[in-house]
């Protein structure tokens, strides 16, 4: 095998290693399925060019999911610009909101700066400092974004289940 | 005694362990084809994004192309507090133009400028080789062609060319006839990033007719600041005025040039702490996009006042 094809193999193994988390981070930013597929894809392609330069291979999580969340901001940045009302009307003038039907849908509702702290604190389970690091702002930041994000979830989520006015 | 935040803190680490996660149907199809297809590595990163990116802008507007609009009007961004005022004024403003759609959106701050990175055709190409695709031609310019390479490409549908240069005006053949701004007067007061001028374009494989066209340049700006410049033309979807919650900017303001266009500018600092900023200008058919960081409001008012954007407004179409 030579040095490409074995660096290729390499690099396959760890994207399909950590696919979900990639696609995860993308999804808590962009607003759709597809836009997050786009973005992933966009990542692998940019990641694949830099590769060689990773050389801890132990840190290709917090690596790949930086560059995804990088595409995700670039592709939001044109996107949000154009959103068809009739898509947004379902959500800035809902007749009544429904529950989210599952923690994820929760999340969703989440504005976006916590959106993201939350996925990669929960959901990737990515320490304060390496979600600091990734999206390159302080861990104070990440620590308030994670508590609004929490306090709010606890809002969202209580109805469905009782939580938050029992045992107090 | 248990506490409640260390309770709640714990039934949402159950849950994300629980709850199965929705992935997209084929998903991993998409991504063991992209794993496949990898192009060779060496070759520089700007121009997957840029090449992504414009083409997912053509899809969007592409989108929008039932907001018909009689007339060209200049577009602008309005600001609310909340997205159901956004959405209730865009509602109203989209009935008043007669328009069946609007946008509305959240913005909640300016991602960090990039910077000026050399466009890469190579990655470009590389999206055009699925069932379907070809990449027509692959060319070098000389010094009389001007630009410095280009690629054609098609897709079942569409045509699409890309063309390198180390200035906005080596392209002055691809530029839409009567709205083409001074240039050589803004490349002589700032200095075009060598590589990184391009344009790009989709027309129609059946027909001919153009369905995207757009130009990019980054730019050295005043003292530390740096500027990208950005005009798009749509001809299959005009966009509309914005109706946006703006939740985390610095400032927005709009500023009038010195030729009567409105230019909607966003200001905001930067994850890294550097001045940010976005303006727009957009008429129906076409939208114009400056971004950049490290520069006074000064000095983008003075770029915005050189490039002549009211007479976007003169922009039509071929049928």
């Amino acid at each position: 095998m030579g040095r490409d094809e074995e660096l290729k193999s390499q690099f396959a193994a760890l994207v399909q290693e950590h696919s979900r988390s990639m696609y995860r981070s993308a999804r808590a930013l962009l607003p759709g399925e597809a836009q997050a597929q786009d973005a992933v894809g966009e990542a692998v392609l940019l990641a694949w060019q830099s590769f060689e330069k990773l050389r801890d291979h132990q840190a290709a999580k917090g690596w790949l999911v930086r560059i995804t969340v990088n595409c995700a901001y670039a592709q939001l940045r044109r996107d949000r610009r154009l959103v068809e009302l009739e898509k947004a009307e379902k959500v800035a003038v809902p007749e009544k909101e429904e529950l989210p039907e599952n923690l994820w849908q929760a999340v969703l509702r989440l504005p976006e700066e916590q959106r993201l702290a939350v996925t990669l604190y929960y959901y990737e389970d990515m320490p304060v400092a390496q979600i600091a690091r990734t999206l390159g702002v302080p861990q104070g930041t990440i620590k308030s974004r994670l508590n609004r994000g929490r306090e709010r979830l606890r809002k969202l989520l209580e109805e469905e289940d009782g939580y938050g006015v029992q045992r107090l | 005694m248990v506490s409640r935040d260390y309770e709640w803190e714990e039934r949402l680490r159950r849950r994300v362990q629980e709850e199965t996660f929705p992935l997209p149907q084929g998903f991993d199809a998409f991504l063991a084809q992209r794993l496949e297809s990898l192009p060779p590595r060496g070759v520089g990163r700007r121009r997957i994004r840029k090449a992504v990116l414009l083409a997912a802008a053509a899809v969007l507007l592409t989108a929008c192309a039932g907001a018909a609009v009689v007339t060209l009007k200049q577009n602008r961004i309005f600001y609310f507090d909340t997205l159901e005022q956004a959405g209730q004024a865009a509602n109203e403003g989209a009935a008043a133009a007669g328009a069946s759609t609007a946008a509305v959106g959240v913005q909640d701050g300016l991602p960090e400028y990039p910077g000026a990175q050399e466009v890469d055709l190579e990655t470009g190409m590389s999206f055009y080789q699925g069932e379907g695709e070809e990449v027509l031609e692959h060319a070098y310019g000389t010094a009389e062609d001007g630009w410095r390479e280009m690629f054609a490409a098609q897709t079942d549908a569409l045509v699409v060319e890309q063309y390198k240069a180390d200035r906005l005006s080596d392209l002055l053949e691809l530029w839409p006839m009567g709205v083409m701004p001074d240039l050589a007067a803004l490349e002589e007061d700032y200095p075009p990033i060598p590589g990184c001028q391009s344009s790009y374009s989709q027309k129609s494989r059946e027909t001919g007719n153009l369905r995207y066209l757009g130009f990019y340049g980054d730019f050295q700006g005043p003292g530390e600041g740096q500027f990208s410049l950005d005009w798009t033309f749509h001809p299959v979807g005009q966009a509309g005025d914005q109706y946006v919650v703006a939740t985390g900017l610095d400032k927005v303001e709009e500023y009038e040039t010195a030729d009567g266009a409105m230019a909607d500018i966003q200001w905001d600092t930067a994850p890294s702490g550097k001045t940010v900023f976005r303006a727009e200008v957009s008429y129906g058919y076409v939208s114009f996009t400056m971004t950049g960081a490290q520069m006074e409001a000064e000095a983008v008012h003075a770029i915005l006042d050189g490039l002549e954007l009211s007479q976007l407004k003169e922009y039509q179409p071929k049928s």
